[in-house]
């Protein structure tokens, strides 16, 4: 009986919360806001609060298409393991309390790494769609993952060496008890959103499907259920992403829990999403040669420069 | 690095007309492209010969969406001077208020795609909604948002009252402070500047060999214009700056076309303000010629030519149309050797390309000698066969 | 009217009897020669006159003859002259003048395409503005081709 009992629970866990229902609901709503913000700030109407779901639901109608020349098998399964890993990934970050749900010590070395595999499914995903525009599109995908992945990881880091540890639950509960010291952290804060930027693929780096280059990019050949999936998975990696900048650099839920805590956390999970809104509005999409410059000249030299800061502060603090 | 072959064209998200350009790649570089148009042959100059010139004005209006009504003017200057018309001064000035308000609404719309081109989607809302003055402002003195039809031979078919004149004024007023903020937005905005400095560079003695027109030649130092060079309508009688740019590059066309708009509305003011009175039509004979004449536009994308040759009945007998495009296509392939396949979807747009207006022919499909409808296994190994022959293989697909 | 006359002396100095110039109205030149000299012409034209620009290609059709007129422009005082080249419809040849300029190659292609002229020395590349598709003798700004006469071929998709 208590392994049954265990199971449910388990399963409640991977399904329901804060899993996959969790992750797809609050993406799909992460989604309408980061649409109607952008709307509002074109000066246009934006979509209902439901269209995500729309799309969904409508995608996972729709006929699949699989090209002869892909790997079949590659194609169908790349979604998922995009989807299982981010799902795995939020088990580590504390949601609505200062407590994850499989918090361990180097957790976030492994959320990072998590994170970094659906990144590897959209280059592979391009890679076995084989058509120009898609294969054009995965190269982006790389050359863009070596240019954002060292300043993000960087900019994560410096938190953890100002809390003295690598779970992300201790850098929680180490905000929530002194408040002030985030604004140490100013700088790998704002690094880590101009990051993430790339990370998402949204403007300005929405390089990897640029629309007006190679029309979708690694997805031109994905349609129907695969590609709904995939859509659902960035969904979720926003959220995801958004979870784990709100309890590394702003605090977690200060210590609250219940409909407090939740309350804090879609406040400041929706306000990482507007700086991502209002990055994507207020610019065009760079080259890629561009993107990798700027990363390299400006991004990563700020994230260490953080890094410095907080090694320094650490002292301080410790006297 | 092997090379890739990337059809852009004919149907693709960055052209919003057809028009194929096969871009060999070597990386991210375009190591040669091959142009190919005709996508859009309507037959135009074949079905003028079969109307009459009244008609003929609708159907040559109908040339290009855009720059409408330069095409109909210039086909109207064509036989107003075969016919030997003198046009009154009242009309003239009305031709030359829509004319210029097409530029307008030309240019920003030109603004908007190329926002669009570099991912830049707030400039492309903003300054289509702009635009939308300027086609509200249409609306009011032809009744029409995008065929204006204002032309007929010899004047125009509608009076602008007092009412409608004091309207447009207004709506310039504003417009001038929205285009101030794009020019700021435009030559400021480090992603755009980043995007648009130092590609696809047409030099100027490449600009004239290839006889680029327009805002495309003038961005490159060639200081034509037909309303200062060779004056029709009213354009002697006002005050006006050719600009020109020696930047050669795309953010050269940008700072021309923004700084255009401001001529624009410069010229605007000034033929709203100072209306010349009496009649806006004189009387047309319904055959016209013979003889011949070739007239020049200047149309928002470049320099519009027209030929027509009558021989005294009321149909044409040839009326020949250059749309401004075509002119600067020639300078596509020169400007995309080099750059980079992120420029590509921004040096075709930065011509500011109307293919519709460019081809204007075709009549019916012949050729294969198949029968039946193709169904869908024929269409798609038709499509196979010809795409091999461009080099491409899709057929593992 | 100075300057066109000007151009108009030179031109009749340089090819005496075998080009015909008229100043129509001001700043419009109009120029006959045959289609023989006229690549000549329009080299004088470019390399002592001045003139840098074309602004197209016209083809017609005058009787037995096509009549292609080469709108060329002179930048200083901006003067348009349309030189009339006349050639046999039997005997369309034609050399091309994308050696002088090279932005004429769209408009001699469509030259080929529309009247079935032979343009000799033409850069190759695709066909513009008819499909591949299209049957090389069928030229659609042709008089004698009808709609009756285009219904003789068959259609695509029937």
């Amino acid at each position: 009986m208590e392994i049954i009992k265990e199971l449910i629970i388990g399963l409640f866990y991977i399904i329901v919360f804060p899993g996959l229902l969790f992750l797809v609901i609050y993406g799909g709503l992460s989604e309408w806001l980061d649409r109607k913000f952008y709307a509002q700030m074109q000066n246009r109407q934006g979509p209902p609060w439901y269209q995500p779901f729309a799309d969904i639901i409508k995608l996972m109608s729709k006929q699949v298409i699989i090209p002869k020349a892909a790997d079949k098998k590659m194609f169908k399964i790349l979604p998922f393991i995009a989807i299982a890993a981010i799902n795995t990934s939020i088990f580590m970050i504390p949601i609505f309390s200062n407590s994850a749900l499989y918090g361990f010590r180097g957790d976030i070395i492994a959320v990072i790494y998590l994170l970094s595999i659906p990144t590897a499914t959209l280059f592979l995903i391009g890679w076995s769609s084989t058509s120009p525009y898609a294969t054009i599109g995965s190269m982006r995908v790389l050359t863009q993952l070596f240019a954002y992945e060292v300043p993000l990881l960087i900019a994560v880091l410096g938190p953890c060496i100002l809390a003295g540890s690598w779970s992300i639950e201790d850098v929680a509960v180490f905000f929530t008890n002194n408040p002030w010291l985030m604004l140490v952290n100013i700088i790998g804060f704002l690094v880590a959103i101009v990051a993430l930027q790339g990370k998402l693929e949204r403007v300005p780096f929405d390089i990897p499907h640029a629309e007006t280059e190679i029309v979708g990019g690694v997805f031109t050949e994905y349609s129907g259920r695969l590609y709904g999936f995939m859509r659902l998975a960035l969904d979720m990696e926003m959220v995801v992403v958004a979870a784990l900048i709100n309890a590394v650099f702003l605090g977690g839920s200060f210590g609250y829990s219940g409909w407090i805590g939740l309350l804090l956390f879609v406040i400041k999970t929706e306000f990482v999403v507007f700086l991502l809104s209002v990055l994507k509005a207020a610019m065009a999409r760079v080259k890629i040669n561009q993107m990798v410059d700027f990363c390299w000249k400006w991004l990563a030299p700020f994230a260490i420069l953080q890094i410095l800061i907080c090694i320094v502060a650490r002292f301080m603090i410790n006297g | 690095m092997p090379k890739i072959t990337v059809p852009l064209g004919p149907q693709h998200p960055a052209l919003k007309e057809p028009g194929s350009f096969m871009l060999s790649l070597e990386g991210e570089e375009i190591k040669d492209a091959v142009l190919r148009l005709g996508y859009n042959h309507r037959g135009v100059e074949k079905a003028a010969e079969a109307r009459n010139y009244v008609q003929n004005i609708y159907l040559l209006e109908r040339v290009c969406g855009i720059c409408s009504h330069a095409h109909a003017t210039a086909y109207v200057h064509n036989v107003e001077e075969i016919a030997q018309l003198e046009v009154p001064q009242r009309a003239k000035a009305i031709r030359m208020i829509v004319g210029e308000l097409e530029r307008l609404h030309s240019h920003l719309l030109w603004l908007g795609v190329a926002g669009h081109e570099i991912g830049f989607d707030t400039l492309f809302m903003y300054s289509w909604r702009d635009r939308e003055l300027v086609l509200d402002a249409l609306e009011e003195i032809s009744g029409n948002r995008v065929h204006y039809s204002m032309n007929s031979i010899g004047g125009v078919r509608r009076d602008m009252s007092n009412e409608q004149i004091k309207k447009v004024l207004g709506i310039l007023k504003t417009l001038e402070k929205r285009i101030k903020y794009y020019i700021t937005v435009g030559t400021e905005e480090s992603t755009i500047l980043a995007r648009t400095q130092g590609v696809g560079v047409l030099p100027k003695d490449e600009a004239l060999k290839r006889c680029a027109t327009g805002p495309q030649g003038r961005a490159s130092g060639v200081d034509r214009d037909v309303r200062r060079d060779n004056p029709y309508l009213l354009y002697d009688k006002v005050d006006f700056k050719v600009i020109t740019q020696d930047s050669c590059d795309v953010f050269g066309r940008l700072v021309v076309r923004a700084l255009e708009m401001v001529e624009s509305c410069k010229i605007l003011k000034q033929v709203l303000e100072n209306m010349p009175s009496g009649d806006i039509a004189v009387k047309a004979p319904i055959k016209i010629g013979p003889g011949e004449a070739v007239n020049r536009y200047e149309a928002p994308r470049g320099e519009d030519i027209h030929y027509l040759k009558a021989n005294g009945t009321d149909v044409p007998a040839r009326v020949k149309v250059r749309a401004p495009t075509l002119a600067n296509f020639e300078s596509v392939a020169y400007m995309l050797e080099g750059d980079t396949l992120a420029d590509a979807p921004l040096i075709i747009a930065a011509i500011d390309p109307c293919f519709s207006c460019t081809d204007r022919m075709s009549l019916v499909q012949t050729g294969t000698g198949k029968s039946g409808i193709m169904s869908f296994k024929e269409l798609r190994a038709y499509s196979i066969e010809e795409y091999k022959k461009k080099g491409i293989d899709f057929s593992k697909l | 009217m100075k300057n066109e006359e000007k151009i108009k002396q030179s031109l009749e100095k340089q090819f005496s009897d075998k080009i015909e110039v008229e100043a129509r109205s001001k700043q419009k030149l109009w120029a006959k020669v045959d289609a023989n000299i006229s690549h000549d012409v329009i080299k004088y034209m470019f390399d002592e006159l001045k003139f840098q620009y074309l602004a197209t290609i016209t083809g017609t059709e005058e009787g037995d003859n096509f009549e292609v007129l080469y709108h060329l422009q002179a930048d200083e005082h901006s003067i348009l002259c349309t030189l009339r080249a006349v050639l046999p419809i039997k005997k369309p040849d034609l050399k091309t003048i994308t050696d002088i300029i090279p932005g004429a190659i769209w408009y001699e292609r469509e030259l080929v395409d529309m009247f079935g002229i032979n343009v000799i020395g033409l850069p190759k590349g695709n066909r513009y503005p008819l499909p591949d598709g299209w049957p090389k003798d069928v030229h659609p700004l042709r008089k004698n081709l009808t709609q009756e006469e285009l219904s003789k071929y068959p259609k695509e998709g029937k």
